[in-house]
Parts: structure tokens; sequence; C-alpha cells
């Protein structure tokens, strides 16, 4: 070949990677890649240790002087307690089967976002300190001490981790990282490393009852608000109880829906489907918030922030509670709220008093999915349903982490999207039910200021929704999960402009014919219906 | 006698090939083993959309003549940059992509060029290419327009609402427009 | 590097005995030997199952794979989401014999792309993890002949389908050249898979090598040495009887190197990822029922101190916006 100048022209760029070992990366915090840490004040509320102000992007994270030794202890603390901790350290194998799975890898390329990787952080901290072999053989062995370093590299991947659990489902041993991220935050809370978009609403959560410390009065005040949307839209007025005993059924639903686009319409929609079935059923303020805040904080907190459900029940008297869509929440309701704080025997299973379905999978928490019931009616027929009222919608679903692999959580709400809407299509199947790819917002990263690389974590669930957008023009993504409703407008926005986002209960809202409601000419969302463009002018 | 943007197209897979291993030598090499499997488009959709956007490029040179133009490219540029964006890389490192194509080319083409005395081809693509980096520029601009416009717009919707039932904000589209 | 020093370790444990034999060691590596491994093993392997059997599960957390059992009319998926521990048998039955999450990548294939060739890696690695684990199996049946005397029918039964293409004298065991095919796949996706050799460490190489060095020197017995079975399994049934005695007729060296390699291989086990074998049987996101919403699970370190904040303290916080609200407050201002 002959010569010729180089031509990548000018560019001298540094681009390769080292090829040495993970344990010698250093960690780099920039921003976009990390969240603001937890502020003073709210880790003095909670209780927290070595509140401060701090940045990730300080050389000195100003630890408390022994804070070696605390994490240890409470390494060791956790091992005694978790037998899955136990067994996640000691049986993987490195297969690299999850390598590939986790949706930050797969649109970041970091390689400590492979699931296998980030468990080894936590591991190679395990082997250092637990075992002698490996504390003879060193790096060979996966092993080394803990230094500050550690921490800092611990910070930035365990809350790049948004416990959605795909990793597990592909691991032989069934390996979860959600589980090991868990722990992993809970050692960081020890010497006071911890993000605020968690401690912050799980504080307000346990003050106001809702994740954004929204007061009781300016709850109502919101949802009266909402009821004249709905009487604009309907010319139906609604008046929903609050707080109030004695009614059968206790609402709960995440507090995020009631005052952010485009949650609020999935809230429209419970009011009417209520309203439709003059169900006796009461809101609360007190427990205004269904997601739990404490999953992605420590085992206490996530047991202080549910017992407000039962609590509330019993205070008011119902007989079952009703939960809306939400996806933590769900997980927390089906593998930790009975063990946690049950069982509730002042409250009975779920019965529907509409179509008189007992609903059994609910026996031991008494909890129902609002998936599950409006499920049950439609089958029942009990629902007056126009889905011409939705045509303007072209939709897809989008099954959110937890209902899927934390609950199985599949056939009901879509046998409930089958019936509001006529055009539902869906996205491969790889990227749906129990594979589903995480939003990139889960256990409390859906913050502002990790945009990017939430983004990042994106893709994979946006290359999926173009494809469908390509394919079948659809312009909704319909799911079960509050993070999702926040998350996915700017998801889409950025891999797959166009599509939408709507809560599940939004386009049964639409469909949903009140009696004695005035001619509608717009959807929930105020936009005109099909072929009623011309009545809006 | 087949020009060099003939060339090309023939052999495009080649030329492709070698460009996508130019691309992937900009991430860390566990990283490329990844990005470079056939897999389903789902399952690794940085390839899918790379290939796509790259597949695009190539024939589009193939055929647009002596000036490229956005509309042709643009789409093609944005399958690319817009990962790229939000991928840890400067500016310079997430466009400089395109300038490896030239790589490519003279790697994959050379014998070609030489057999045929295609110099002149070569360089009127070449700068066909530098074209393609000014665009890439642009949409690597709005990619990051985009990102702080949808955190801005987070923001704005967490408290937006709140502001407006607390009555610290004059809510116009409630009142109708001022010229009804 | 990690794989270099893991070779030689391997490399020594053939060493050792082939020269410590030469020098009259013989009862060392054939007996000695062996009687500490079989303890050190059976020791190991109950101690850490029983450590792990005895840690709580304080929560019900199957990963679930499938639709959950709800209403009746709604199909579930009794294995991949078992609500039972009929289920949860089944989930594991095939976790276990036929690695169902390794085979769990389903690839989609699109009419717009063009034909597709050969396996995905994953399927790769479900398959020859799967063939190296059968042929393991397989070849540990085997060599129960030379544990028992008379030798069961099942044993023979394994014997027979393995040889069952006659080829060669000593008929070839075709576990033999699978597992070694196995094996060397293993290795390969260790060493050349980027991906794969960025996570591998010293602990990842050497059972694999201890592996292949035992089924090497095995193939080396039996096949090019063509070792005096009858003196082997005298030695071997002197162990099982607890009556060992060094046989008369001489054993080829590559006998206690074998052996040595086997033996290396049970004192490592019940230290090392190879605990994988009892561990997925404890998975608490496998072997659980998706059956916390159904029925109680108990925590047994479960802290009832823990309130939430309560409805009265929230009240007192917030009595009178909500009686402005025209909220029902428990008690009046």
């Amino acid at each position: 070949m002959a010569k010729y100048p180089p031509p990548e022209e000018l560019i001298k760029i540094n681009y390769t990677t080292p090829v040495k070992s993970w344990m010698d990366t250093k960690t780099a915090f920039k921003p976009g890649n990390f969240s603001y840490p937890g502020k003073p004040e709210i880790l003095k509320y909670l209780g927290m240790p070595n509140p401060r102000v701090w940045s990730p992007t300080d050389d000195d994270w100003q630890l408390p002087p022994d804070w070696q030794r605390i994490v240890m202890e409470k390494f060791r603390e956790k091992l005694k307690k978790y037998r899955s901790f136990k067994i996640f350290m000691d049986v993987c194998v490195r297969c690299g089967a999850c390598a590939d799975k986790c949706h930050f890898f797969i649109g970041g390329g970091d390689p400590k976002n492979m699931p296998v990787l980030r468990a080894e952080l936590l591991r190679s901290i395990y082997r250092g300190e637990f075992s002698a072999a490996a504390k003879v053989l060193g790096k060979l062995a996966g092993a080394r001490k803990l230094e500050e370093d550690v921490i800092k590299e611990w910070f930035l991947y365990f809350y790049q981790c948004t416990e959605c659990r795909r990793c597990s489902l592909f691991c032989p041993y069934g390996i979860d990282t959600a589980e090991i991220t868990m722990m992993a935050r809970e050692l960081l809370h020890e010497v006071g490393c911890n993000i605020n978009w968690i401690l912050e609403p799980a504080a307000n959560c346990n003050r106001t009852g809702n994740h954004l410390g929204i007061q009781p009065h300016a709850y109502k005040d919101m949802m009266d608000f909402l009821c004249d949307d709905i009487e604009e839209i309907t010319g139906k007025r609604i008046r929903p109880n609050v707080n109030k005993k004695g009614c059968e059924i206790l609402f709960i639903t995440p507090s995020g829906d009631i005052f952010a686009d485009p949650g609020i319409y999935t809230y429209m929609g419970y009011l009417i489907l209520f309203e439709h079935l003059g169900l006796d059923v009461t809101w609360s303020t007190y427990a205004s918030e269904g997601g739990n805040f404490g999953l992605f904080t420590s085992d206490k907190m996530m047991k202080k922030l549910n017992a407000k459900m039962y609590a509330e029940a019993e205070r008011l008297g119902a007989k079952w509670i009703l939960g809306g869509e939400c996806g933590h929440m769900w997980r927390v309701i089906n593998q930790y709220m009975s063990t946690m704080n049950g069982p509730a025997d002042f409250l009975e299973t779920p019965v529907s008093p509409i179509t008189g379905t007992k609903f059994d999978a609910a026996a031991g928490t008494k909890m129902l999915h609002i998936a599950e019931f409006t499920a049950d009616l439609i089958k029942h027929g009990k629902l007056n349903l126009d889905p011409s009222r939705n045509d303007n919608f072209k939709t897809t679903f989008h099954d959110s982490c937890n209902p899927a692999r934390g609950m199985g959580l599949f056939e009901e709400p879509r046998y409930v999207l089958k019936n509001v809407c006529r055009y539902f299509y869906e996205m491969p199947e790889n990227t749906i039910r129990e594979q589903t790819f995480c939003c990139g917002g889960g256990a409390g990263l859906n913050n502002e200021e990790f945009t990017e690389t939430r983004l990042r974590g994106g893709l994979p669930r946006g290359n999926a929704v173009k494809y469908v957008r390509d394919r079948h023009g659809v312009n909704n993504l319909a799911c079960v999960c509050a993070i999702d409703r926040a998350t996915l407008p700017p998801l889409c926005d950025y891999w797959a402009p166009g599509v939408g986002v709507s809560g599940l209960h939004e386009l049964v809202g639409n469909a949903i014919i009140l009696d004695g409601e005035k001619k509608r000419t717009t959807d929930l969302r105020q936009n005109p219906l099909p072929g009623m463009e011309d009545e809006e002018e | 006698m087949l020009k060099l943007v003939d060339h090309l197209v023939l052999e495009q897979q080649a030329v492709l090939d070698a460009w996508f291993d130019l691309i992937l030598g900009t991430y860390s090499e566990n990283t490329a083993v990844l990005w470079k499997k056939r897999d389903d488009p789902f399952a690794n959709p940085v390839r899918h959309r790379f290939e796509a956007g790259m597949r695009g490029i190539v024939v589009g040179l193939g055929t647009c003549g002596q000036t490229p133009d956005v509309a042709t490219f643009g789409p093609y540029l944005d399958e690319i940059v817009r990962v790229r964006a939000i991928q840890d890389f400067t500016p310079s490192q997430a466009t400089a992509f395109i300038f490896l194509l030239k790589k490519a080319v003279r790697e994959t083409l050379w014998d070609k060029i030489v057999e045929h005395e295609l110099y002149i081809e070569l360089l009127a693509l070449e700068s066909a290419i530098d074209v393609l980096a000014l665009f890439a520029m642009d949409i690597y601009c709005q990619c990051r327009e985009k990102l702080a416009a949808l955190r801005i717009d987070q923001i704005k919707k967490q408290y937006d609402r709140l502001l407006k039932r607390a009555n610290l904000v004059c809510d116009l589209s409630a009142e109708g427009g001022e010229e009804k | 590097m990690a794989a270099f020093y893991s070779f030689l370790a391997v490399l020594a444990l053939i060493v050792i005995p082939w020269l410590g034999v030469g020098m009259g060691m013989g009862a060392l590596f054939g007996i000695v030997l062996p009687y500490i491994a079989i303890i050190i093993f059976m020791v190991g392997f109950t101690m850490r199952i029983v450590d792990w059997a005895k840690s709580p599960v304080p929560f019900c957390i199957p990963t679930t794979g499938g639709q959950q059992k709800s209403l009746p009319w709604i199909k579930n998926s009794p294995w991949d989401n078992p609500y039972d521990k009929k289920g949860v048998f089944m989930r594991m039955v095939l976790e276990v014999l036929c690695f169902r999450s390794l085979f769990r990548n389903t690839s989609v294939k699109l009419q717009q792309e063009g034909p597709k060739v050969g396996y995905s890696s994953e399927k790769s690695l479900w398959l020859f993890a799967l063939i190296f684990h059968y042929c393991f199996l397989l070849i540990l049946v085997r060599h129960l002949r030379f544990f028992m005397a008379p030798v069961p029918y099942p044993v023979h039964i394994a014997e027979f389908m393995d040889s069952i293409l006659q080829i060669g004298l000593p008929v070839m065991y075709q576990s033999d050249v699978l597992i070694l095919v196995g094996l060397g796949f293993l290795l390969a996706r260790r060493v050349f898979d980027g991906k794969v050799r960025y996570i591998s460490l010293m602990q990842d190489y050497f059972p694999l090598l201890l592996l292949l060095g035992i089924v090497v020197t095995g193939v080396w017995m039996r096949y090019v040495v063509k070792v005096d079975v009858i003196a082997v399994k005298e030695l071997a049934m002197g162990i099982v009887t607890l009556h060992p005695h060094m046989p008369k007729a001489a054993i080829d060296p590559s006998v206690y190197a074998h052996l040595t390699l086997v033996c290396a291989l049970f004192i490592y086990f019940p230290f090392s990822k190879l605990m994988h074998m009892g561990g997925v049987f404890l998975s608490p996101t496998r072997v659980v029922p998706n059956m916390s919403r159904r029925a109680m699970w108990v925590n047994p370190w479960n802290d009832p101190s823990i309130k939430p904040h309560s409805y009265a303290a929230y009240e007192d916080d917030f009595r009178e916006k909500m009686i402005e609200a025209g909220l029902p407050v428990d008690k009046k201002a």
C-alpha cells in the first residue's frame, strides 16, 4: 500500500481504553453520570449517619474516621441476615450470561455496568476481608482492600442500577443484582453516601404521606382541580371521598400521579372508573403515596413507609385495599408487605362488590391491583365502554420491571388495554413481559441531574418503541407505573419522537361512558376526539 | 469506467466493516466485543443503529454527487450521533467517527484508487465527508440541546401544576386568548 | 496472568505425584491424600450448605418469569412463576437439568434482515455448559465401577451407552471427547472473548484447567498407557472398604497424577465457586414460590418496633389546614 497522510485528519483522539484490570480503573464522576448527594438536613430528619455538605466530585468525601470498620460491620450483619446476599456473594461462576442484559451496559458500554462486575465490586471486598486464601492471592483472586476509592466506585455504580432484575432472569443461579444493590446502598448509608432524590422523597412520604411533601389541603385542592377538568370534559361532577371512615375500599396510588403530566390523566381515569361503578371507596391523604422510596433506601425505611397503608386501612375501617398503577409499590406489596407489616387480620380478602369475584391471589395482603380489578369488571361486562374514543392512539404496552419480574402481571393490563383501545401493537418479544427493558429511572434514579445516563440506559427501550412507531405508527406507550410516566416521556422524546406516554387507566377513563354524561368532544388531555376536531373551535 | 463512488457502493460491505471496526476502536475492548455481535436489533440496539446509519451514509455518498445535503444524510447521521451524544464523549470525540470513514475508504479501496488513478475523485469524496462532519456537529448540538431541554422540562413538570394551584402564576390558557 | 498461574498450579499437581511415586511415595498419593480429600470435601461441602441453609430468607423474592396466578380465566405460567411447591419443583427441575435460565435468550428475527447463521453466543454457552455438565455426570457414574463390586446394572448401562459407537480399541467413550469439547469451549470463551476475559479471575481458570487436567490424564491412562485396570480397582476398593493397601502389581504414575488432581478438585470444591452445585438449590430468587400476596411469609428478624409516622402525629401537624379544606379529622381543633 502506498503512503498517504493520515486520513483521520487532525484528530488525534486517544480513545483506546487502556487494557487494564477493572480494579485499576479509577472512577470518574462527570456531570450527568451521578445523582446529587443527600442534603444534611434530610439525613438529620431521617436520623441517618454522617450528614454533611459534600459532592461526589470532591476529593475528600468526609467519611467518618473509622468508616472501614463501620462498613465491614454492616457487611457482616447483612450476610447474617440475608441468605440471598451470602449465596450471591459465593456462587457466581462469572459465566457472563448477565453481562449484556443490563440496559445501562447495552446503551453506554461501561464494563462496570455489567451485572456480574457490578456485583464483583462488592464481592472483591467480601473476598479480601472474609477469605484467607483470596487475601493472599490478592488481585489474582479478585480480592482487594476496602479503600476510599472503593466507596466512590460503589456510590457511582450502585446508583447506576435501577434494580430492574433483568439480569436475574438470565442468571443460572438466579443471582439478583437488585438484591446486591440494595445491600450495597445500605452499606453506603452507614458512612453517609446516598442521593437526595431518594432520601428527600422518603422523608416527605414519612411526614406528609407523599413524595413531594404536599400538605393535605393542597392534595385535596389538586384533586378538586382534576375533578373540575373531568366536569369540563364529561359534564359530570365527581365528589370523591377523602379520608372518609367506613368505606368498603381504601384506594392508594402513587402521589406522582396527582400533579405531574401525564400521571394526572391516569388519576382522572381512576376517578371516572370509581364514579362509573358507584364504588364505596375512599382516598387518603395520610397514605397518599403508593410508591415506596424505602425500597431504595433500607429495609427499615421500606417497612416504616409501607406500614402506613395498613395503619390507614385500619383507622378508616376499610375492608380491603385497592392499589393503583405503580411499579415499585407493587414489588413491595407483592413481596414485602405482609412479611413486614402483616398479617392484616382486620381486613378481608378482596371481593369485587360489582362482580362478586373473590380475589384469592390477594388473600394474604388483602391488597388488589387495579388492573386485576378492572380486567375482572370488563370480563363480566360491567363497564360501559367506547373504545373508539381512544382511536387517536395507536398503543403499545411497556411492562414495568417490578410488576413484571417481581409479580408476573402481564395479561391483566393487556386484557384491559385491548378492550379500551382498538389499536394495540406489541413491541418485539425480547423487550416485553419478563424480558422487559427498564425505563432507566427505577430505584430512585429518576432525577433531573441523571438524565444523560438515564437516556443512555433508555436506548434499548427507546429502540423497541421506535421500531413499533416506524412499523405500525404507534404514537402512545401505555404503562402501569408512575416512574414510567415520568421517565418515558423524555426517553421517547429523545429516542422515538412522536410517541407519548399514558397510564392504563387514562385510556380506561377515556373509554368509559358515564351515566348521563354530555357528549365528549375531547379526551382527558383535552385533545379533540377523532371526528371532533372541528367542534373544538 | 467505474468511478470511485461506484467502487464504494460495490464494496460497501468491506468499507462498512472496516469503518465499524474503527468506530468500535473508540470504545473499550470488552464493550466492542458486545457491540460487534450480530445480535438481534433489540438485544443490541447500538450496533443496529450504527449499522443502519453507516450503510445509509455510504450508499448516500455513492449517489449524492458533489455536495451532500442534510435532508439525505441527516437521518442517517442522526442514528449514530444521537447515541454518541449521550455516551460520555467530548463533542469532538462524539462526532469524529465520520472522519474514520476516510480511513476506512482509503484502506479498503486504495488498490482500486491506485489502479484507476482516482485520486481526484478521492479528494472530492473526502471533501464530501468533511461536509458530513459539519452536519454531524449540528446534530450533536441538537441532541445536547434536547438533553438540556428535557432536564428543564422535568423540573418544570414537577412544579408547574403546584405553582398553578398555589395561584402563584397566571394561567392564560384558562382565560382564553386575548384576540377572541 | 491469572490463567497462566492456574496452569502452573495444575501442572504442579501433575508433576509432583508423578515424581513422588517414582520416589516410593505411592501410599501417600494413593491412600493418604484421597482420604484427606474425601474428608475435606464431605465436611466442607456440608458446612457450606448448612451455613447457607441456616441463613434466613427474610423476604419472598422470586424472580418471576411468567404470568402470575390471579384470575381464573387468565392462563398462568406455573413453572416460570410458580405459586406453590409443585411449581417450584418443576422450575428447579428445568433449571438444574436443562439450564432453563441460560436457554432463555430468545432472539427475534426481522423480515428486513438477511438470513442469520449459527447460534448466538448465549445459546452456545447453554449448549456447551450442558454438554460439559452431563458428560461429567456420566463419567462420574462410569467411575463407580472402580468402587463397587459387583458393578451395579445402571453403571453397565451408562458404560454401554457411552461407548455405543464402538470406535477404536479400547472402545472410545463419547463422553471423553465431548467433555473435552465442552471444557475447551468454556476455557476458550474465557481466554478469547474480551468481555468474559475481563471478568475472569484465577478461580475461574483454575477449576477449568484442573478438570481439563483430570480428563487429559484420564484419557492418557486409558488410551495411551492402557493402565492395569485390575490393580487400580484393587487400590480403589481398598479405599472404599476402609482396608487401604497398595496393590501388588505396579500402577503407572499417570494414575497417581489423575488421582491427585481429583483429590485437589475435592479439596478445592467446598471453598470455591464450584459450590454453585449446592447453591442453586438454595437461591432465594428461584426456590421460593411467588406466594407472599396469597399467604404470610415470615421474616425471623422482623422488627416489630418499627412503626409508621402515626396518623395522630400527621393530623397534629396539619389539623387546621385539613379542617379548612373540609377534610374529616379525628380530633377537633
